[in-house]
């Protein structure tokens, strides 16, 4: 009895399902408007993280010249100071090693910024030994950090300096335009829920008589909801869909040029991109937010509806 | 068993639609309910279907204080009762057979054996050879038929009927009580409202008159 009710349920779910597709495909134009509608809304965060995930990589594979600065351990002699130098020199990618003592570098500060008189004046010497390094090759980010990692890794080494302070400018703008997607990305996905929940409250409408009529032989309001959420699986499951197929559009028209851009610099890069599993996510992901907008439409007004 | 204790219905206005009506239909029996246009004879099925709440009154359905049905409950309530109207209420949309499927759908009931007694149900009502139109390639009488094939598919332990023949020629009028009589003699309860005086009256069925509300 209780296989033969599952069974049951089974079939009334593939029947609504089916019912609601023909429902939603029954009217092509406003179908295709929500579609794209969603489509736009999934597709733009999911194009800006793309695309932000594509500049972070790009900033570790962008080469400069970064200087770096480092500064030993407070009270490392000369003498000890002159051998990390030999051992520094040794290291791939490093033109030059200027070492100076810590009278000398104060000396080197002094005139930076001006202050020399004020500096004489202090007691004990605030400088450590340091080290200027000069780079013989363009470095990533990811190889200056880890250089910096090889540099701090020697005991006598108090802190070691890099000046990027660009790249620094960019993660920040980064982070920024992080939370500006975000923000958006949860203002499209409102927008979308709500416009479906909005069809379905419609549908809900149109069909009155309809649920009148089951409400009369018995039809629960879960029952009479079941094909409602299904018109909301189905306008944000082809959203998403859609918003698949936007995606690999602006991925292939966008690509090649940018690709073309990077070869031009010289720079080895693999554009990231959407993979098929990326793209069943996305159309689940829109299938969800349909259910959740026809959900809240069929809570509220199938109840309402009364013989 | 219905059973209706001094209920009074008042929609809005000042007239009460029943005036303290106290009423026993027993289990299996077969009563008629007529009277004038506006005796309130609609409003006592309606009341029974839980579809109104009495104003004051108790109404309790195989004993059941229908007062304790709260919302929730009242789909799988009125599954226990087959209910066919004047105007029908049939899906448009869906073919004769799907509309009598559809109580056997809310139920649950396995596809195969919904089918089986969709088909039963309409062959009952003559109707079996167009199991595949729609309600609207139907005269009346057929969509009547349908309706009261659709009430009767769960195999309900109470039937009500609102004026089941009121757009039925004589024959068929006829024919559809004896239908009821039928379904009566099966052991179900069957409330039929039927102004039609002689036609009710060539049954041997108790007549509840009502006039203004009350009973006479
Ligand atoms: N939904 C309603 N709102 C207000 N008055 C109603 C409503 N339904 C019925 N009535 C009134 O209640 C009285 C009884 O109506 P009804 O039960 O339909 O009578 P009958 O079925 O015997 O013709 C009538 O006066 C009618 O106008
Ligand atoms: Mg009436």
């Amino acid at each position: 009895m209780r296989s033969l009710r599952l069974g049951s349920w089974i079939f009334h779910h593939r029947l609504s399902s089916a019912e609601s597709l023909s429902k939603v495909l029954s009217k092509p134009f406003a179908s295709i408007m929500i579609w794209f509608l969603i489509g736009i809304a999934l597709a733009f965060p999911i194009g800006g993280g793309l695309l932000f995930k594509n500049v972070a990589t790009l900033t570790n594979k962008v080469t400069y010249h970064p200087s770096l600065t480092v500064f030993l351990d407070e009270g490392v002699s000369e003498e000890k100071g002159r051998q990390i130098t030999e051992v520094i020199t040794k290291f791939d990618d490093i033109e030059d090693v200027e070492f100076l003592t810590a009278d000398a570098a104060l000396i080197e500060l002094g005139n930076e910024i001006g202050f020399q008189d004020l500096l004489f004046e202090l007691e004990t010497n605030p400088i450590p030994a340091t080290l200027f390094l000069t780079l013989d090759s363009h470095l990533s980010f990811k190889d200056t950090e880890e250089l910096r990692f090889k540099l701090l890794a020697i005991p006598e080494v108090f802190n070691v300096i890099v000046d990027h302070a660009w790249l620094e400018r960019l993660k920040a703008f980064l982070a920024i335009g992080y939370k500006i997607v975000l923000l958006i990305t949860i203002s499209l996905g409102l927008a979308s829920v709500f416009v479906i929940s909005n069809m379905v409250r419609m549908a809900i409408e149109s069909r009155r008589e309809e649920i009148v009529v089951i409400k009369l032989v018995g039809g629960s309001n879960a029952f009479i909801r079941r094909p409602f959420l299904y018109i909301g699986l189905w306008y944000g499951f082809g959203g998403g869909i859609l918003a698949s197929i936007q995606l690999a559009l602006a991925e292939f028209f966008l690509s090649s040029q940018i690709r073309f851009l990077f070869v031009s610099y010289e720079i080895d890069f693999v554009f990231a991109s959407l993979g098929a599993i990326e793209a069943v996510n996305i159309a689940i992901l829109g299938g969800l937010l349909g259910i959740i907008g026809a959900w809240g439409a069929a809570i509220r007004h199938v109840p309402l509806i009364e013989p | 068993m219905i059973k209706l204790e001094h209920v009074v219905k008042r929609y809005s206005g000042e007239r009460d639609a029943l005036k303290r009506v106290s009423l026993v239909i027993d289990k299996s029996e077969m009563v008629f309910v007529t009277g004038h246009s506006g005796a309130g004879k609609s409003t006592l099925l309606r009341l029974i279907m839980i579809l109104e709440r009495p104003t004051r009154g108790r109404i309790a359905v195989n004993d059941i204080d229908l007062k304790f049905i709260g919302s929730k409950e009242i789909a799988e309530y009125r599954r226990q009762i087959g209910m066919i109207f004047q105007d029908h209420r049939l899906l448009f949309d869906r073919s004769v057979l799907d509309n009598v499927l559809l109580p056997l759908t809310i139920l649950g009931t396995d596809r195969r054996e919904a089918h089986r007694r969709a088909r039963a149900a309409l062959d009952k009502v003559h109707l079996l050879r167009r199991e595949r139109a729609m309600p609207l390639e139907l005269s009346a009488g057929e969509q009547q038929r349908v309706g009261i094939a659709r009430a009767v598919v769960t195999r309900p332990s109470i039937l009500l009927a609102d004026e089941p023949t009121g757009n039925l020629d004589p024959d068929l009028s006829r024919e559809v009580m004896l239908l009821f009589d039928e379904f009566n003699r099966a052991g179900v309860t069957v409330v039929v409202v039927s102004h039609n005086l002689s036609l009710i009256s060539q049954l041997d069925h108790r007549i509840i008159f009502l006039k203004e509300g009350s009973l006479i």
